[in-house]
C-alpha cells in the first residue's frame, strides 16, 4: 500500500464517505445513482461483466498510480490507441470531469471492501426494454439468433401473446409459443453456454405449443421439397407479410395471432398458380388445424390452380374454437 | 440503465478553395443518441430528405433531424446492421448479418414498412464473428459487401445456411502429432470474400482472402478498397485494393476459391 500522504501531494484526499458512496453508484447501472455502467465491460471481483471483458476493476486502486489513472480517464486513446475504453469526458468541463474521476477513484481505493456495484443481477433484459420488447397493439419483428432454427430466423411477437419463429432459410414457421415474447440478452451480451461459446441464441419466454418439422407447401410433385427463395417482408396493418418463392411460385404469407393467445392464422396469398399445389397439414399432439380450403384429403389441402388465390390455415391449441 | 451518451461526429464538408482557412471547412458537433436505445451506432448516412440516418447494433435505424435535434424511429428488427447507404427518398440499403436488405418507407409515414431481401446467397454458421461489411454501390448499381470469417471459439450451430465444410478447421501437427483447431475459419460459403450483388440481386464472389473487412469504399477512380481487421493470420489491419478475382492473403476463404 502506498502512503496516503504521498497521494495527497497530487490532489485533495478523497476519503469522505459520501465520495465513496457516490463512486459506488457511478460504477453500477442504476439511473438513480447516475450509474455510468462501468460493470457493463469490467469485472468486479468474482462478478463477471455484463458484456465485453475489460480489465478487472476491483484492483484498480491498488494497481494504478493516481496520476496515470487520471490521464487514462481523460483520454484513453491518447495512451492506448484503438482502445475500446470510451472517453467519457470529451465534452465535459475540466473541473466537472476531474470531480467525477476523483469520485470514482474514491470507490476504487476501497477495493474489495466496496460493496459490489449494482447491476450484475440485470443480465436478463427488463420487460419492455429493447432486448426484451413487449408487443402491444402491433407485432414486433426481430431478426435475432433463435434456438431450433437456422442462423437467419425472424422472431415475431404478436398482441395476444402468440409468438413464432419464421426461418428465412427454409421459408417456413418452425415453431410458435405462448406467453411472453423473448429476451435477446444472451445474443446482445454474448452469454455463453457450454458448447455454444460465442454463439448464443435468444431466450424464448413462453411455452412452445407448435412445432413443424416439414415443409407444408408442395409444388407440382411430392418427390422433392420445393426450392425456397426468401424475398423479404412488408408490414401490413401491424403484422409482417412474408414473401418467398417456391420453385419460382410467389407466395405471400401473413400471420396474425388471435387476441386470446390460443390460435394464429396463416393467411396465404398466391398471385398466380399454374400447377398443382398442396398444403400438408401437420397436427402435432395438442394442436388443431383448420383451413378455408375445405376438408383435407389424406392430410392435404388442394390449392386451386388460379390467379389471386387466397386461403387461411389456422393453427391452435386442440379443442379451441377457431 | 442510465443512458450513456454516445457521440456521433458530424463532419460537414463545404466546397472550399485551398486558399481558405482549413479550420472553416468543417465543424464538429456532438449528437446525443436516442433515448432508450443502447448507444451502439454502427453506421450513418444522410438520406435524400437531409436527415441523418443511423443504424444501431440492436437492430434499429433512427433518423436525426439536424435542425430540430429530434430523433425518430425509422426501422427496427434488423439483425446487427453494420452498414447503410441511401437510395431514393425513403429507401436505404442495409447490410445486416443475414442479408443485404432494401429498407423502404412506401406509405410516406416516416417509418419503414418494406424489408426486401436483395440477396442472402451466402453461408452463415451461427458464429458471432460472421459480420458483414459494406454495402457500397458502384455507378452501375452493383453492391459490394464483405463477409467476415468465423471465430475459432464456436462450432457451426446446426442447421446452418449454405454449404458446410470442415476444411481448414482442424489440423494435425505433423511434428507433435496432436490435433488442433485453426484460428479463424470459413465453414460456410464465401466467408472471407468480398462479394458483388447486382441491382437485381445476382450474387457472385468478387475477391477472397480477407478476414473481416469492416469498411469498404471507392476511390475517385471507382476502385474498391477494403479495410481489413487485425486478428488470426492478419498481424495488423491492412487496407486492401480489392480487384476482381484477387486473393488477398487470408487462407480461410480458399475453401470457396471461385
Amino acid at each position: 500500500m502506498r502512503s496516503p500522504k504521498w497521494r495527497g501531494l497530487l490532489r485533495e484526499p478523497a476519503s469522505a464517505e459520501d465520495l465513496v458512496s457516490r463512486g459506488h453508484g457511478l460504477l453500477g447501472t442504476s439511473p438513480e445513482t447516475g450509474g455510468m455502467g462501468c460493470i457493463g465491460c469490467h469485472d468486479w471481483g468474482e462478478n463477471k461483466s455484463l458484456g465485453e471483458h475489460g480489465p478487472q476493476l476491483v484492483s484498480i486502486g491498488a494497481r494504478l498510480r493516481y496520476d496515470w489513472y487520471v490521464r487514462w480517464m481523460r483520454d484513453p486513446s491518447r495512451i492506448l490507441s484503438g482502445t475500446s475504453m470510451p472517453n467519457y469526458f470529451s465534452s465535459a468541463p475540466p473541473d466537472k470531469a476531474a470531480a467525477t474521476i476523483n469520485v470514482l477513484w474514491a470507490a476504487f481505493e476501497q477495493g474489495d471492501k466496496l460493496p459490489t456495484p449494482v447491476g450484475f443481477d440485470l443480465k436478463a433484459g427488463p420487460a419492455g426494454s429493447e432486448r426484451r420488447p413487449t408487443p402491444t397493439d402491433e407485432a414486433i419483428v426481430m431478426r435475432v439468433d433463435m434456438p431450433e432454427a437456422s442462423p437467419a430466423p425472424i422472431a415475431v411477437g404478436m398482441p395476444g401473446g402468440v409468438s413464432y419463429c419464421f426461418d428465412t432459410v427454409s421459408c417456413r414457421v418452425r415453431y410458435a409459443w405462448r406467453g411472453e415474447f423473448l429476451d435477446a440478452s444472451p445474443t446482445v451480451l454474448r452469454k455463453t453456454e457450454p458448447g455454444t461459446k460465442w454463439s448464443s441464441v435468444a431466450t424464448i419466454l413462453g411455452e412452445i405449443f407448435y412445432r413443424s418439422d416439414n415443409f407444408p407447401l408442395w409444388v407440382g410433385t411430392f418427390d422433392a421439397v420445393p426450392e425456397c427463395d426468401y424475398r423479404g417482408y412488408r408490414i401490413i396493418d401491424g403484422y409482417p407479410e412474408f414473401h418467398y418463392r417456391l420453385d419460382g411460385v410467389d407466395v405471400h404469407e401473413r400471420i396474425e395471432g388471435a387476441p386470446d393467445g390460443k390460435t394464429f392464422a396463416r393467411r396465404f396469398r398466391l398471385p398466380d398458380i399454374q400447377q398443382p399445389m398442396w398444403f400438408v397439414i401437420e397436427e402435432p399432439a395438442g394442436v388443431g388445424v383448420t383451413s378455408t380450403l375445405g376438408p383435407a384429403r389424406g392430410g392435404r389441402l388442394d390449392i386451386p390452380q388460379s390467379r389471386d388465390v387466397e386461403f387461411t390455415v389456422t393453427v391452435g391449441i386442440e379443442g379451441v374454437e377457431r | 440503465m442510465k443512458r450513456l451518451l454516445g457521440l456521433l461526429v458530424l463532419a460537414a464538408f463545404a466546397s472550399i478553395s485551398l486558399a481558405q482557412v482549413p479550420a472553416s471547412s468543417y465543424r464538429v458537433e456532438n449528437v446525443a443518441t436516442p433515448r432508450g436505445i443502447a448507444p451502439e451506432v454502427s453506421a450513418v448516412t444522410f438520406g435524400k430528405d437531409g436527415l441523418l440516418y443511423a443504424t444501431f447494433r440492436q437492430g434499429y435505424i433512427y433518423a436525426y433531424n439536424p435542425k430540430s435535434g429530434q430523433w425518430r424511429r425509422f426501422a427496427s428488427g434488423l439483425h446487427l446492421p453494420l452498414g447503410i447507404i441511401a437510395g431514393e427518398e425513403g429507401v436505404f440499403f442495409v447490410a445486416q448479418i443475414p442479408e443485404l436488405t432494401r429498407v423502404a418507407d412506401t406509405d410516406g409515414d416516416g417509418e419503414a414498412d418494406v424489408y426486401e431481401a436483395i440477396s442472402d446467397d451466402w453461408g452463415m454458421s451461427g458464429n458471432y464473428h460472421e459480420f458483414v461489411g459494406g454495402p457500397i454501390r458502384d455507378a452501375e448499381g452493383n453492391f459490394y459487401i464483405g463477409l467476415g470469417v468465423s471465430s475459432p471459439n464456436a462450432e457451426p450451430r446446426l442447421p446452418i445456411r449454405g454449404e458446410l465444410t470442415d476444411r481448414g478447421r482442424i489440423a494435425k501437427n505433423p511434428v507433435k502429432g496432436n490435433v488442433n483447431t485453426i484460428r479463424f475459419y470459413s465453414p460456410t460459403s464465401y466467408r472471407g470474400c468480398v462479394v458483388k450483388i447486382s441491382a437485381s440481386g445476382k450474387f457472385s464472389p468478387f475477391a477472397c482472402g480477407v478476414r473481416q473487412p469492416n469498411g469498404l469504399g471507392f476511390d475517385a477512380q471507382g476502385e474498391i478498397f477494403a479495410a481489413d481487421n487485425q486478428g488470426g493470420w492478419v498481424g495488423t489491419s491492412p487496407l486492401h485494393h480489392i480487384t476482381e478475382g484477387a486473393f488477398h492473403g487470408h487462407p480461410a476463404s480458399l475453401n470457396w476459391d471461385p
